[in-house]
């Protein structure tokens, strides 16, 4: 990510660690929340790639507020040529029903949903908070009850299962930030906490625990880019690449949460101590828009078709990875 | 924290081109019976006549320079040759060290006499060469090779003895890791330097060993007071160490280290297109993810590499976790064909699973085990 995006995004989450409000309108000033929006309609014009950095990025941090789901809104309306209202926009996770549930609907002012091949924005008045495995605010909504504050006609590419892709790469990146955060805090305790008169990173038993972190993170950041290569304004993303992102980084969540808290002890299972909050959020972004089991199943699905002329082929002629 | 660098490489068309004609030369050889797939091919199918074969192809020390016999094709083309030919389970092991290790080395360390002479003969897949870092007390702790080297008024003398060489016994050369001069205190990676051993000379005796289904396929070769001329010395005296690190990161982070058993699972899968249940797809699902991450990784790696930047930790992560795959195609292709009678099998999937099967313990073990590679990768997070 361009160095300059990023050291202001660090200095913004750094100033308002404990101030939603405050982080929020930072980000919105920095025009960093409307990143993936295209300079013609108002917004910052950064590349995919930068804006999927940011959102990585801001995984790792304490503070939990919509950024994901307003940067995702924000390049949906734009391959619609629409324009994206200011402030916090969240996305349905289910768009097949009038039922839906939105992270953030309780403090964000809008919500976005893809309803027969068109884009719906509604201003949220009533949400109700669901208790959810992770640690950021879940809410259902009732999209019957809302009013549509602007629909666009979504382009002909934009199905039902390109919305679900879309929203499975960025919690991939998502899910790739939140890992991160937790191999560093967890070196971090390690290197500090003491045992047998030896800090923890002395112990092989422990050194092995981060190295398979270590490389759970690297093989999902390698698949995610893999998929972040294949996304753009006018096309669908490579969906086996998508789906290969989703399966990766869902399924290293769950090794890597584990070894951290193994790694930790007893601190890291402390509602204080912040470990925890970032395996909720892991728990609850592997399950959204497909979990590991969903998104392999399709790949097996693709690469055993019986018209397929092999394996080898399939993989090694794939054009992105 | 370090972060660990995977650069993306997209594919391009040149690559493509590239890949058919691999796969159109494998196919031909295939239909003539010029081979039989087998897994884990790098290491134990070996046929010398296959190996001049993609010699005359110009698959072979494919980025070395044209005045040595090789090609100046980029990295990523001869990884898409090697992904192809460890796919296809193709017998390329005779070659393969050299190709892949031994011939850089001597570009990188050999005198214009070596390159002139040796070079043109391993990119026409004539010449074969042998890794000498194990010894019977050095195996993870290589820094406790005995092997020494002492100078005379005409070159070196070398006395000891190295161990698990694959192929040693078809090669022509060994490039021998020796102790030239003593450990300065605890630090016994002072004092080694590397030796282009040529394994005709008086002296040198290659000694086959049985491995787990009584092939010989490594061997211990001893070294009595053979007599090497000045110039085989490779690098640097007392360089030993840093040129093996150098030469393991080509060695761990290839294609060779995820697709071993790649060729198992499409030989399954020709036979279970269709047939699988949801636990079934859910299964290879995962395997495909996987081996797809494997892939970008390998090539982000094949990238740096090319430009000089050193990518030793990144080699050991796609090690450790491309073994750890290959054994895990092996469970799930068991898994996978549970559900289908032996007879129905396709012809020589049984035996191509039993011989995945006796190779299998092999691989977390050979170019540095899970557990040092896990050693490694922890020592660059800064815990060691
Ligand atoms: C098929 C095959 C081909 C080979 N080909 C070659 C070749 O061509 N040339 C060559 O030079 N060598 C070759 N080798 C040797 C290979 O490099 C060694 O087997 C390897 O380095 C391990 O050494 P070792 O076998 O002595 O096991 P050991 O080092 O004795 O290890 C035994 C066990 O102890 C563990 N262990 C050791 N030290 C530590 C530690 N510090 N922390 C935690 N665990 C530890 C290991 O991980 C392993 O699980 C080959 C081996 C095989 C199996």
């Amino acid at each position: 990510m361009d160095a300059l995006i990023a050291d202001t995004a660090k200095r913004i989450y750094t100033d308002h660690a404990e101030d939603k409000t405050g982080l929020w309108q930072a980000l919105e000033e920095n025009g960093l929340s409307r990143a993936w929006i295209p300079d013609e309609l108002d917004g910052t014009g950064l590349e995919l790639s930068d804006g999927f950095a940011l959102i990585r990025q801001s995984a790792g941090e304490l503070a939990s507020v919509p950024f994901a789901e307003t940067l995702l809104a924000g390049y949906l309306l734009a391959t619609a040529g629409a324009a994206t209202p200011d402030g916090q926009i969240t996305i349905a996770s289910s768009t097949h029903d009038s039922m839906s549930e939105a992270p953030f609907a309780d403090s964000a002012e809008h919500v976005l949903r893809l309803h027969q091949n068109t884009l719906e924005v509604f201003k949220i008045d009533n949400a109700v908070a669901i208790n959810n495995v992770g640690s950021d605010s879940l809410a259902s909504i009732d999209f019957s009850q809302l009013s549509v504050v602007s629909s666009h006609k979504a382009p002909v590419w934009l199905t039902q299962d390109v919305y679900q892709q879309l929203g499975a790469v960025v919690r991939a990146a998502q899910l790739c930030g939140a890992m991160q955060y937790q191999l560093e805090l967890t070196l971090e305790h390690t290197s500090t906490r003491e045992q047998f008169g030896r800090p923890l990173t002395k112990f092989q038993a422990i050194q092995h625990l981060l190295a398979e972190m270590a490389g759970e993170l690297a093989t999902s950041s390698a698949a995610l880019e893999g998929a972040i290569q294949t996304i753009s304004f006018d096309a669908a993303p490579d969906a086996m690449a998508v789906a290969c992102a989703k399966a990766r980084a869902s399924e290293a969540a769950d090794i890597v949460s584990r070894h951290a808290h193994q790694a930790h002890g007893a601190i890291g299972y402390t509602g204080e101590y912040t470990l925890g909050r970032f395996s909720r959020r892991l728990w609850q972004w592997r399950e959204d828009f497909g979990n590991e089991f969903y998104w392999s199943k399709l790949l097996g699905q693709q690469f055993s078709r019986t018209d397929s002329s092999g394996l080898t082929e399939d993989i090694f002629g794939a054009i992105n990875g | 924290m370090q972060q660990f660098n995977f650069p993306f490489v997209a594919t391009n068309q040149e690559e493509m081109q590239l890949r058919k004609e691999v796969r159109t030369f494998l196919k031909a050889e295939l239909e003539s019976d010029g081979y039989q797939p087998t897994a884990d091919c790098w290491m134990t199918a070996v046929s010398p006549e296959f190996s001049e074969k993609l010699g005359a192809q110009g698959w072979l020390g494919m980025t070395w320079p044209k005045e040595y016999g090789g090609h100046e094709r980029s990295t990523l083309e001869r990884l898409i040759v090697t992904e192809e030919l460890l796919a296809a389970g193709a017998p390329v092991a005779a070659h393969w060290i050299a190709d892949r290790q031994t011939g850089q080395q001597i570009i990188n360390f050999g005198t214009e006499e070596q390159k002139k002479t040796l070079l043109p003969k391993m990119a026409a897949g004539k010449s074969f060469a042998a890794i000498g870092m194990s010894e019977p007390q050095a195996g993870s702790d290589l820094a406790a090779v005995r092997t020494k080297a002492e100078k005379t008024d005409t070159g070196w003398r070398l006395n000891g003895r190295k161990i698990w060489s694959t192929g040693a016994h078809l090669c022509d050369h060994m490039i021998v890791l020796a102790r030239t001069s003593p450990a300065e205190g605890r630090n016994r990676q002072i004092g080694l330097s590397q030796f282009l051993v040529p394994l005709k000379a008086p002296g040198v005796e290659v000694s086959g060993i049985d491995d787990i289904s009584n092939h010989v396929h490594f061997n211990e070769t001893l070294f009595e007071d053979v007599d090497l001329s000045e110039d085989a010395l490779l690098g640097k005296e007392g360089n030993g160490w840093a040129q093996c690190m150098g030469e393991l990161a080509l060695e761990r982070s290839g294609p060779e280290r995820f697709l071993s058993t790649f060729i198992l699972l499409e030989q399954a899968l020709s036979s279970l297109r269709g047939k699988l249940d949801d636990q079934g797809l859910i299964t290879l699902g995962q395997l495909i993810a996987k081996v797809r991450s494997l892939r970008i990784m390998s090539r982000g790696i094949a990238h740096q590499l090319a430009q000089g930047i050193p990518s030793d930790t990144e080699a050991a992560m796609v090690k450790a976790l491309g073994n750890a795959f290959e054994k895990e195609v092996v469970t799930a292709t068991r898994r996978l064909l549970s559900n289908t009678p032996k007879t129905e099998w396709p012809a020589g999937l049984a035996a191509l699973l039993d011989d995945a099967v006796l190779k299998l313990p092999a691989n977390t073990l050979r170019g540095g085990t899970t557990e040092i590679l896990r050693g490694i990768i922890a020592r660059q997070l800064g815990m060691r």
